[in-house]
């Protein structure tokens, strides 16, 4: 794995400090010095006992640490401290547990496409996801987030050869698939504290190019990341990066490196390292990227941004000797605003490959723009708007796609606005080199629990 | 001026060919041909994933062999499907991402870029299962979201006409049939050609009817349908496939082509006629940035241009040909891109591999990149019972129009 050893050769030291990756107003971690049910003042006992590790092993510390309070004994006064350290340096959170529900309905209607495939709705898009989280060591602290997706996978059951003219040569091949639900991992990392603002990820998690690539899945504006931020970056990866955090996050630098394929080096005959950078300054203060929270009320806030992949590799065939090296260079760059409830976030893309063999650089361009206003009343609701831009092929053969999206997000609940969220909204591609078009509507409800 | 200000823009620069350089030469396998005769070569093309695609054979001939390049580097051959004995190659009508389209005889004919496996696209009817004969393919596979298709004028032994039909390449059925009018007979077609990236086309037809010949231009859409059908006069004496390869289209929807006979066939959405070419041999008519180019030789490879009215301009030397002719004669390091493990060697008397000069093939050379086109190579050749086996290379190289 090359990128462990380039990550060992740019930090001295390890650290973490994930600010920018949570979202707000999640509840504290498991604490195994206060309950875990509703924060209450220590000495109170609470109505109903908190829930019990599923491992007891969890709540055991290491022997070279303090020994904390049982976490399953409900309403329990906090442990006594070591009366050399600081209540805070003592707190060892085992884990919490989250997660959300995405119920989503969509519906898609694609006038060129054969009769089967013209009409197509349901709730395939509907996810789930559970967040597992904690700091067993005061500077480590884990994160695992699985999603379970409906119906994503086609799985081939039943693979029938056909010889339609008898002669006892197979003339093609006829699968029997059938559609289950995807189970991913979507971050799983620890991330480790050095000091000094420093900290170190290692797992898999999304590679930070674009800004819209760090939020979380729950913490986007749309139901969806963009058309183009789709184009040019996909999915978690596996990797590792140090990430530095300036006071007050008014500056946030990243740099790592990834598998770049998402996959283990061993099974893939593309073998490279993705190295990335990407630079956040916030002028104004404390900005996360998380979309979603950036839509609430608040002070003026702005953001700009810079991302860069390169990603190097070399080519073997299947008998495992050497064919044509790559040469793959992204660029992002955002600028964001946030004002009382007014959100705009916007980011020009391009990307550059280029290999040894073909004389042909794959060039990509793309753009999008979108915004969300929050109205808080009886319910809280946001009218959302994302218009989208991308060029893929430009150097072979250009092909323009456009994107339009527009829709209200509903909160029910004021009070705490990201409990619950209702998403109604349009969704238009049109290609524009194939004159062809499709129109579409999602309704997507969000339960974080 | 868009491209200079993103490159401005990001820190990064991109390495095109110049006109007439030579970049990565790859010598993937040979072909057989009798000595004295041109190579049979036909224009290459490649897919969005890198993909290349080599297709020997011609007009003449009756068989062609199929080269499959990968993009990381490798070849695959032994791809020969064609069908008829009465036609030859036409060429590559399309591809997508990794898949490409070669239309041969009365064939089409399918190839997959990363295993250069091929079959047939509708050999056979899937009702009656009478064989099926492309009389003619639109070089403009549509690679949409919805469907990948082509238009095509095909038909049975069991019609007395032929129908218009999208065909869906994926799906390896036919829609949208809608019979030959008026009802002719002796319906053969002279030449097609691609007129947008979303799948219209232009067929070149010639039918009898009450004794008299008829040569009419049709403009299809992507589903088959005739949207404009004009008189083209001069073409009543030429037979099936007159026009060598394709027609060349610009954005106005003006198309030519090379003859047979070596004359010029122009027309627009008006009409046109066949014509003689001034001062040149004319060898093809090229699209370039939505303009129209006769190549051709007149002690060196020459170019003139197509005004919309169908007027040829003076031929003028093609200083893009001409260089890359000059740097295709070697000698040139070649990659020996057969099997891994590939190695370096060397050509020291290589030649261009289509056409008489670079760039000087009947239909447009393949648009590979900005300002770059793929191209063949000939190499070293030995005699083998008569028959000339010759080495040949993939070559991108860069090409201008003046």
């Amino acid at each position: 794995m090359r990128w462990c050893l380039l990550a060992m050769v740019l930090v001295p030291s390890v650290a973490f400090a994930d600010k920018h990756k949570k979202p707000p107003k999640k509840k504290p971690p498991v604490d195994m010095t206060e309950p875990a049910a509703e924060p209450a003042p220590a000495p109170t006992p609470e109505p109903e006992p908190p829930p019990t590790p599923p491992v007891a092993a969890d709540a055991t510390p290491p022997p070279a640490e303090p020994a904390p309070a049982p976490v399953a004994t409900p309403a329990v006064a906090p442990a006594p401290k070591p009366a050399d350290k600081p209540p805070e340096e003592d707190k060892r959170k085992l884990f919490e547990l989250s997660g959300y529900l995405q119920p989503a309905f969509s519906v898609v209607h694609r006038a060129d496409a054969v009769p089967r495939d013209r009409l197509k709705y349901g709730a395939e898009a509907t996810r789930a996801g559970v967040i597992l989280e904690g700091a067993p060591i005061k500077w480590a602290k884990y994160n695992l987030e699985v999603v379970v997706a409906g119906e994503t996978n086609d799985l081939v059951t039943k693979v029938d050869t056909v010889d339609s003219n008898g002669d006892g040569m197979p003339d093609d091949v006829a699968p029997t698939t059938e559609r289950l639900p995807g189970v991913f991992v979507e971050r799983a990392v620890i991330e480790i504290e050095a000091g000094y603002g420093f900290s170190l990820v290692a797992g898999q998690h999304r590679i930070p190019f674009t800004v819209q690539e760090q939020s979380p899945s729950t913490q986007l504006m749309f139901p969806s990341r963009s058309g183009p931020n789709e184009v040019f970056v996909q999915g978690p990866d596996l990797g590792l990066e140090v990430v530095y955090h300036a006071p007050e996050d008014r500056a946030i630098a990243q740099v790592g490196g990834f598998n770049g394929t998402g996959e283990p080096v061993e099974v893939s005959t593309v073998h490279g390292v993705t190295y990335s950078a990407r630079i956040d300054i916030n002028p104004l203060g404390e900005f996360p990227v998380a979309e979603a929270a950036n839509t609430k009320p608040g002070p003026l806030r702005l953001g700009f941004g810079a991302g860069i992949l390169y990603y190097s590799s070399r080519h073997y065939d299947m008998a495992g000797f050497p064919g044509a090296e790559e040469r793959d260079l992204r660029a992002a760059a955002s600028v964001r605003v946030a004002i009382s409830g007014l959100y705009v976030q916007s980011e020009v893309l391009r990307r550059q490959r280029t290999d040894s063999l073909s004389n042909r650089p794959d060039i990509t361009t793309g753009a999008y723009v979108q915004a969300s206003w929050y109205q808080p009343a009886l319910i809280g609701f946001a009218p959302l708007a994302r218009f989208g831009w991308a060029a893929e092929d430009e150097g072979f053969a250009p092909r323009t796609t456009l994107w339009l999206e527009g829709g209200v997000a509903l909160y029910p609940k004021v009070s705490d606005p990201d409990a619950l969220r209702i998403i109604v909204e349009y969704l238009g591609e049109r290609r524009v080199t194939e004159a062809e078009q499709a129109n579409g509507a999602i309704v997507q409800a969000q339960l974080v629990w | 001026m868009r491209r200079l200000l993103l490159l401005a823009v990001l820190p990064a620069c991109l390495d095109y060919l110049d006109p007439g350089q030579v970049g990565t030469v790859r010598f993937f396998g040979e072909v057989q041909s009798t000595p004295g005769s041109p190579l049979p070569l036909l224009p290459p093309i490649s897919d969005r994933d890198g993909n290349a695609y080599v297709l020997s054979g011609g007009r003449d001939l009756r068989q062609v062999t199929v080269f499959t390049g990968q993009a990381g580097g490798g070849w695959v051959s032994g791809c020969a499907l064609h069908k008829g004995d009465d036609r030859g190659a036409h060429g590559w009508v399309g591809r997508t991402r990794d898949h490409a389209w070669y239309w041969s005889g009365d064939a089409l004919v399918e190839v997959s870029g990363e295993t250069g496996s091929c079959s047939f696209v509708l050999d056979r009817d899937p009702a009656s299962a009478a064989s099926i004969s492309f009389l003619g393919v639109a070089p403009a596979v549509r690679d949409a979201p919805s469907r990948t298709s082509v238009v095509a004028l095909i038909q049975t032994p069991n019609d007395a006409l032929p129908f218009w039909v999208v065909v869906d390449l994926n799906q390896k059925r036919y829609t949208q049939l809608t019979r030959f009018a008026p009802a002719g007979d002796k319906i053969v077609v002279l030449g097609t050609g691609a007129v947008d990236e979303a799948g219209a086309s232009v067929f070149l037809v010639r039918y009898e009817l009450d004794g008299l010949s008829y040569v009419e231009a049709r403009y299809l859409d992507a589903e088959a349908n005739i949207t404009r059908t004009v008189p083209v006069s001069g073409l009543n004496a030429l037979g099936e496939d007159a026009v060598l390869d394709f027609l060349a289209v610009d954005k106005d929807g003006t198309a030519a082509g090379v003859l047979s006979d070596g004359r010029i066939v122009v027309f627009n959405r008006d009409g046109g006629s066949a014509r003689n070419a001034t001062g040149m041999t004319a060898l093809g008519v090229h699209e370039s940035d939505g303009a129209l180019w006769v190549a051709g030789t007149s002690g060196g490879p020459v170019i003139a241009s197509i005004a919309g009215n169908g007027a040829v301009g003076n031929p003028e030397p093609w200083q893009a040909a001409s260089k890359a002719d000059a740097s295709l004669r070697g000698p040139l390091h070649v990659i020996d891109d057969r099997a891994a493990p590939r190695r370096n060697i060397s050509w020291t008397d290589s030649y261009s591999g289509i056409g008489p000069a670079a760039f000087l093939s009947a239909s447009t050379p393949h648009h590979y990149a900005i300002g770059e086109t793929l191209w063949l190579v000939g190499g070293p050749s030995y005699d083998a019972g008569g028959e000339l086996h010759t080495q040949i290379a993939l070559a991108p190289i860069g090409v201008s129009y003046p």
